[in-house]
Parts: C-alpha cells; structure tokens; sequence
C-alpha cells in the first residue's frame, strides 16, 4: 500500500460558500445545493487526484466520518414540524443522506470500482475505514485506493451526548491519500493494521519492534495505562499530544517521516498503523 | 484455500413478528392467503412499522438492538469468550436518526447524540465484543455489504467469527425525504415489477447474523458476494441495469456457482419505477446469458423496504422460507413491466434446500450482490 497522493485540508470551521467557490473550477459536478459536508469531501478527493489519474483504475473510495451529517440533521430539524406535517425538500433529505458522499466523490471523479462511507466509535473511523480499504486490495478488489477522513466542525452543535474528542471539534476536516500497488515515487507506506482489544494485547505485539515516532489520538493521548506500557516497551515518553491520525498522517507522509498511530476507541481497544517512509529504513515490526 | 464461511445464528425484529419464528410463520400464511386484509393495516399504519410500542426512540433503538443481537448470538451458541471474538459489522443508512428526531422535539432543541459512534459503542456493549464495530453506510445495500466485507475476511482468515446487524427504524426525515423525492406509493399496495406500480413502502426491522468458519448442522453457507456502484445518480443505479446485471455475475463467479445450481434470486424490487425498470432488465440479461431462468421473488411486500437493513432483513426472510421448506411468493404482482418478461414467482413453491442470489440496489449506484445456499448440508 503506497501513498502516492495526499491532501489536508484541518481549518477552523468555514462557511459552505467558501468551500463551494473553492470547488468552482475543479469539477463540472452541480453541488450548488449540496451541504458543506459533502463540499469539503469533493474539494479534498480533487486536491488528492484527478479524474484522469483514476482512469480505467478499479479504485475503492472510502470515506470515514466521525459525524457525518450530524449538523444537517440537527438543521432540517430546526425547521422541521412533525405535528404540523412539514414537508422535507428534497435537497435536505440528499444532504442528509451520509451515503450519498461518497457518490459525489465518485462522480466527481468519474471512478468506477466501489465507494462507501465508514464509520465507528468516534474517533476511529479513520482507522476502520483504512482496516477495511486494505483488506479489499489485500485480496485484489480494488486495485487503488482513496481513503479519505471528512467531518464538519462540531463546535457549534447541541447534543446531549458531548463529544469524547474535543481537541478537534472547532476543525472542518477533509484529508485524503491515494494509494496504489506501485512503490515508485511514493510518498510511504503503509502497513502493519491491527486491532487489539486491550493495552495488554497491544504491548505483546510492540514487544521487539522499534517504533518511535508515535502518534496518539485523544483517548490514547489521554491513556496512562497506555503511557506506562509504551514507556516500558519502547522508551517512549509519557507526554503525548493529540492528534487527528488521518491529519498526521498526511502531515508525516509529506515530511517523509515514518510514524505508528495509536488509536484508541471508547470499548478501550486500540487501532494501530505504520507510515513507512520511502528513504527509511524498514521497520522491525512484523507484519500482521 | 480460502475458508467456508456459515450463518450459524439469525435473528429478525420486523414488521411481521419480533422473532424469526413468528415472521417466517407470518409469512407462509400470507403467502396462501389474508394478503388484502395485511395490506390494508399496512396502509392505515401508513407502513411496515414494528408492532410493539415503546416508551420513546431510546427504549425502541436498545431494546430491539438487545433482543436481536442476543437471539443471533444465541441462535449461534455462543458462549461469553466466543462473543468477545466477535468482530462487528453494522449497516444502516438512518442509524440514530429517530433518536435524534425524538429528542430534538421534545423540547430539548438538540440532538440526542452526534454522528454514528454512539450506536455503535452500544452494539459492541450488547454483544459482549472486545472489538470496535464498523458501520457501512451505503445507502439500501449497507448490511448486505457489511455481510459481504464480513464474510469476505472470514474466508480469507482475516477474522474468525463476526455478527453482522441491519438496523432501521421509522424516522421522519427519510419518510418525507422520500416523499418529497416521489418515490412512496400512493396507492399504498407494494407491487414489485409490476406495470401498476407505484413506488415504495417504507418499513422498519432489525436482524442480525452470526457468521463463522465452523458450521452449525443445517446452517446456510455463504458462498460469495460482490459489490460495485456506478455513477449514474445519486438516487438510482442506471436505467438499462448493466451494472446490476454485471454485479450478479461477478457475485457468482465469486461464489463459484454455476447458474444451473442457483434456485432462486431474491430481488431487491423496491416498486419505485425506476428500481422495478433497471433490475428487471438486469435479470431479464442475466437470464438471456445463461441460456434459461430460474424463479425470481421479491420480500419487500411482506416486510416493507427496512433500507439499509433489507440486506439482512430480506436475507433471514429468505434462509427462514427455505428451511421450513418453500420458496416465497410475490406478493402484489399481477402484471409485467411493459416490454420486460420477468415474472416473478407467482406460487408458493416447495423446496428442501436452495442456492439463492439475492439481490440489492441503492441510493448513489449502488448494486451489490450476495450467494448463500444450504446444499452442501
């Protein structure tokens, strides 16, 4: 799994419009109704590639959302009058509809092969949305892949359950990266997937690796337990800042930097991957 | 080699019963008689909506999440470390929209929860997994994919065991959202590929599946799948079916069937025009290919189109038919599509053991499609 392309897009929340106009000239595709969501995942798939880089591919497109629509729900709602027997329009309903994103995405991109949206306990979406991507062109599915993390800022929006990640609520968030089977010209690799269900089962698999560069999301950021282990295993420092693992991840892989996420859900099982950068030597960690 | 791959548990919470058991029982009766009288309750409840009431949308989404994942798990005879093996795979296109819904208009002006992280914490508590579930969201094929990717890393020993959920309950965003798309029948009577049709029938229901490499005596075997979308709309799949026609073929190459051996196909028949149109064609190809037919039924008049959950829905339905030894009816069809020849099955037909394609199209081009058969018992 090669990364060839990548885009990030990590701004403090912008209006719809801002986006749409940044669009304008990208893609023929009419998004004039469409919500901010589904602009941000359109803008950030067409700064990563091209229609014509994915022509004749058979690509996966696979968008991984924390929240998805929630802040169009919550808008049609706030308009809406079941009691008095309201209409929906047909634009909100589409705006409303998570699946529909990665349709635009598709068509904007004019690709064929499949596409869907992902998600999961918050915060690792992200990394379900990579698990399921490489099993797919593990077994030849797809033959390239577009893995995008796309979500709204949240900072605004009431609900009753708060949100576990708060270090990137106030962020609108679209990053991709575009993978193939080519190791030619690539920016790093990716690899070593797993999933464990506890610290204990994460600290057998880090037993004789040599990871150093690791980047936590913000349960794992926010894990002593996890600190201690990573301490005792790899002479990792305690203090650990959060990060947005597919932000990161771009980030790294233009800096031509290897790196080792950890990512931690609320069931307290853990998400890891490697970048491994092109000039770098290969990591000790076994494959999983 | 890569493994075989068994439904050892199944569970269905639908319109038609809140057990597996009562819907299958419901659905021999209406299959020989009482379908006018059925649709006429459907229609003054305005859709295929559970039975049961409950306290508010919170009580409605853990109750019928508890009861079908402990039923699947059950089915399956899983013992408390089995299910911490379970790997979770959940498709749905509302997920918590009627929670949402509910809580926002009960004077409290904000949502319940954000995003699908919620829903999903509380199927991973349910089912007693040490792993974090997955949500596809694919529109009307979301848990038919969520089974296919399932049951696709147990044959390649990616995973060992996986309980796969469909979950959609009423809300009234997706019902006016359809509404306003034209899509809901208005003559309120569910007629799949028929030339009278006039549009969908939403219904709500729940299922889940427990897959494994070990099979449980009489277990359906899932043989393969196959899932593609193409860019046509992002309401429809396109209109000459190709794409349909195209994922059928692959999910039996997949699968390694010959169509000789297929019994059945399961067609996602929503009733919209287009839908009845596209697929219709796509079987009608398929057929013209293979050089002869076989029996084509379609479920959604007897349960209502659950959306993202049809995949599992349907999928119990049909296991369930087979095993208490029929094929279904399609209820509500009386006439073809004008110059397509698919007629689907008109009678009740006996059967001791099947290899069924069943067929799903959705919102966003969506086609996937999915081989299962209990022959190999």
């Amino acid at each position: 799994m090669y990364i060839k392309a990548t885009y990030r897009l990590q701004r403090e929340s912008a209006d719809a419009a801002i986006y749409r106009r940044e669009l304008k000239n990208k893609t023929p595709l009419n998004l004039r109704r469409s919500s901010k969501y589904n602009l941000l995942a359109v803008l950030g798939a067409m700064e990563c590639i091209s229609p014509r880089q994915v022509a004749g591919r058979n690509l996966g497109i696979y968008i991984a959302t924390d929240y998805a629509c929630s802040k169009d729900v919550a808008e049609i709602l706030q308009k809406t009058d079941r009691q008095k027997n309201l209409p929906i329009m047909p634009f909100d309903f589409l705006n409303v509809n998570s699946n529909n994103v990665s349709f635009y995405v598709a068509k904007a991109l004019d690709a064929a092969g499949k596409n869907m949206v992902i998600s999961s306990s918050e915060d690792v979406s992200f990394e379900k949305a990579l698990q399921t991507a490489a099993f797919d062109f593990a077994i030849n599915r797809v033959d390239s892949l577009l893995i995008g993390a796309v979500d709204t800022a949240m900072e605004e929006l009431q609900a009753d359950t708060a949100l576990r990640n708060t270090e990137f609520k106030a962020y609108d968030i679209s990053c991709w990266i575009y993978i193939d089977s080519d190791s030619r010209n690539a920016l790093g690799r990716l690899r070593d997937l797993g999933e464990f269900s506890g610290v204990d089962a994460l600290a057998a698999y880090l037993q004789g690796t040599n990871h150093t560069n690791i980047k936590f999301n913000q349960a794992a950021s926010e894990d002593r337990a996890l600190a201690a282990m990573l301490q005792r295993e790899l002479g990792v420092p305690a203090e650990q800042k959060a990060v947005k693992s597919a932000c990161e991840l771009v980030h790294s892989a233009r800096r031509q930097q290897s790196a080792f996420f950890i990512a931690k859900a609320q069931n307290g099982s853990f998400h890891c991957f490697a970048l491994q950068c092109a000039q770098e030597p290969e990591s000790k960690s076994s494959a999983l | 080699m890569p493994h075989s791959v068994y439904i050892n548990g199944s569970s269905l919470h639908c319109y038609l019963g809140e057990n597996k058991q009562e819907c299958t029982q419901q659905m021999h009766t209406l299959n020989s008689s009482g379908y006018d009288a059925f649709l006429r309750r459907v229609g003054d409840e305005g859709g295929y909506f559970v039975r049961r009431s409950y306290a508010n949308a919170d009580e409605k989404i853990y109750r019928m999440l508890f009861n079908v994942i402990d039923d699947a798990i059950k089915d399956a005879g899983y013992d408390r470390t089995q299910r911490k093996e379970l790997r979770i795979f959940i498709g749905s296109t509302s997920m918590n929209m009627a929670q949402n819904e509910d809580f926002f208009e009960h004077g409290r002006q904000k949502l319940k929860n954000m995003g699908y992280g919620y829903i999903a914490d509380m199927v991973q508590e349910i089912a007693g997994s040490g792993f974090t579930p997955v949500v596809f969201s694919t529109a009307c094929t979301s848990s038919a994919n969520a089974l296919i990717t399932a049951a696709e890393m147990i044959k390649h020993e990616k995973i060992d065991k996986a309980l796969i959920l469909g979950f959609e309950l009423y809300n009234y965003i997706t019902y006016k959202g359809f509404e306003s798309l034209m899509l809901i029948s208005k003559s309120k009577q569910y007629k799949p590929f028929d030339q009278n049709s006039d549009g969908i029938i939403l219904g709500e229901g729940c299922s889940a599946l427990v897959i494994d490499r070990q099979r449980k005596s009489g277990s359906f075997e899932v043989l393969g799948g196959y899932t593609q979308n193409d860019t046509y709309s992002e309401t429809t799949t396109a209109p000459d079916g190709r794409i349909v026609a195209q994922t059928i073929h692959k999910a039996l190459q997949n699968a390694g069937t010959a169509f000789e051996d297929v019994d059945c196909i399961k067609a996602h028949a929503t009733g919209s025009e287009n839908n009845n149109r596209s697929e219709a064609r796509a079987i009608c190809s398929v057929f013209e290919s293979f050089g002869h037919s076989c029996p084509v039924t379609a479920l959604k008049p007897l349960l209502g189109h659950t959306l993202g959950a049809s995949g599992t829905n349907e999928l119990v339905l049909m296991m369930e038919a087979v095993k208490a030894g029929f094929l279904p009816r399609t209820l509500g069809f009386a006439a073809p599509l004008e110059g397509i020849d698919l007629v689907p099955l008109q009678e009740q037909k006996s059967i001791a053991r099947a290899t069924i394609v069943n067929n799903y199209v959705g919102f966003g081009g969506s086609s996937s499609s999915l081989v299962i058969s209990n022959k190999g018992v």
